[in-house]
């Protein structure tokens, strides 16, 4: 065992590896060092999930990797540690600073996709709890990562997924795969849905 | 309603109809009447080409001569219908004690069929899809598998991609070309047997009567990470 405390990478590594998380006690700082190793492990990732990638994937995003991850993090770790969280909740759930494009939303994609999961678990302990809005904020400029994830989709912005290529497709596959059909219904999704079905939308997906 | 008339002297002009197992058949004095003919059966070529036949269409009781306006005569009350295979026994030749023909041979061949297919397997030039499969959405690919020979690709599963190529269709492991069956499909199992004893091994027929043996297991799942790194190489 490494007898240096990186609970931040550990949990990441988990979660990339076999999609666990795990919850620490009262771990809410993260170092400059452990910071780095996560964006390069997230970094292989990126690069190894690349390859499966319709047309020309976009450039990985450092910034956006780490801050999905921190995302995933913090409310990994409010599941079960939630003293004074009220106050916190700011600090731990920034907002993603910078303009959202394609690449960013793919980067942070590698974490914040496992988000709609620990939602259905905040959720179901605690429907009330105040960090369930601000996460589907999250969920809401990124919707890439949201997919499958039941909440209000009036005024959602898909013009940044919808944007580029590559995204467009993932987010299309995505739909398809969740089975989704409050986002395949979408006035914007279903036509691109119906073309990539072509002629067998009875054989891929009937029910939409 | 269709019926056909023929006298009974011809009888045996009927064999080659006679695994339409959905007809019935009539005898009603020196005539035969046969009916449930499908649209599809009462304009086949087979039917047709039987001599002295009369097809009759039913209207109201009446014959009418097909696509005559007036009607030829009535139908004869109380018909006694049977299945047409018992109306038609087969006799068994005597057995051949002599027979020396046993040492003969027989060549395997491919031929051209009637029998709609549908395709299962597609080889194109590698190069007609490599740019394009990595336009293609997930679900287009999940179901297929593919593999390389030679500068080609075999792909394999339904739907297949809408590239141009040769198609083939699948029987037991065996792919044939789309339009194209064995001469004696009776044959088929023997000639599985002796050319894939394991049973692991998918045999490709080509046109010009050779096969090609890919074992199971190298056929990949399709995924753009599996044809890029192979392809890119």
């Amino acid at each position: 065992m490494n007898e240096k405390k990186i609970p931040f990478l550990d949990t990441i590594y988990h979660l990339r590896s076999i999609e666990h998380a795990i919850i620490y006690d009262k771990k809410l700082d993260i170092s400059k060092e452990e910071e780095k190793e996560v964006i390069e492990l997230l970094k292989d990732e990126y690069e190894k999930e690349k390859l499966n990638y319709p047309f020309q994937a976009p450039v990985f995003d450092e910034v956006a990797a780490l801050w999905g991850s921190k995302i995933v993090y913090f409310a990994t770790q409010l599941v079960l540690n939630r003293e004074d969280t009220a106050s916190k909740i700011s600090t731990l759930f920034p907002d993603f600073g910078q303009p959202i494009i394609p690449s960013a939303m793919l980067s942070a994609d590698l974490c914040l996709r496992f988000l709609p999961q620990l939602l259905l678990q905040l959720q179901l302990m605690d429907a009330d709890d105040m960090i369930l809005p601000v996460l589907e904020q999250k969920l809401k400029q990124f919707p890439y990562s949201g997919i499958g994830y039941e909440m209000n989709l009036e005024n959602i912005d898909l013009s940044v997924a919808l944007s580029d290529a590559c995204l467009t497709q993932l987010f299309l596959d995505r739909v398809v795969e969740k089975k989704d059909k409050n986002r395949g219904n979408l006035e914007v999704i279903k036509p691109l849905l119906l073309a990539n079905f072509g002629d067998y939308k009875t054989i891929f997906w009937n029910e939409l | 309603m269709f019926y056909v008339e023929l006298h009974k002297s011809h009888l045996d002009y009927l064999a080659p109809i006679r695994h339409w197992n959905n007809l019935k058949l009539a005898f009603e004095g020196e005539a035969i009447f046969i009916k449930d003919f499908s649209m599809e059966q009462i304009n086949d070529v087979v039917l047709l080409q039987i001599p002295h036949i009369i097809v009759y269409e039913l209207k109201e009781q009446l014959l009418f001569r097909k696509d005559k306006l007036v009607p030829t005569k009535k139908i004869p009350s109380a018909l006694l219908w049977m299945p047409i295979l018992n109306a038609l026994p087969i006799d068994l030749p005597n057995y051949n004690m002599n027979y020396f023909g046993i040492p003969d041979k027989i060549d395997i061949q491919i031929v051209k069929s009637e029998v709609e297919q549908k395709p299962y397997g597609l080889i194109t030039k590698l190069e007609n899809v490599k740019e394009y499969i990595e336009t293609l959405p997930q679900v287009r690919l999940q179901n297929l598998k593919w593999i390389i020979i030679e500068d080609s690709v075999l792909f394999l599963g339904t739907p297949l991609l809408p590239i141009k190529g040769q198609t083939y269709w699948l029987k037991d492991n065996c792919l044939f070309p789309t339009g194209y069956a064995l001469e004696f499909d009776i044959l088929f199992p023997i000639i599985k047997k002796q050319l894939d004893p394991n049973n692991d091994s998918m045999l490709l027929f080509q046109n010009n009567n050779s096969f090609l043996s890919i074992p199971l297991s190298e056929c990949k799942p399709l995924t753009l990470s599996s044809f890029r790194l192979t392809v890119n190489e």
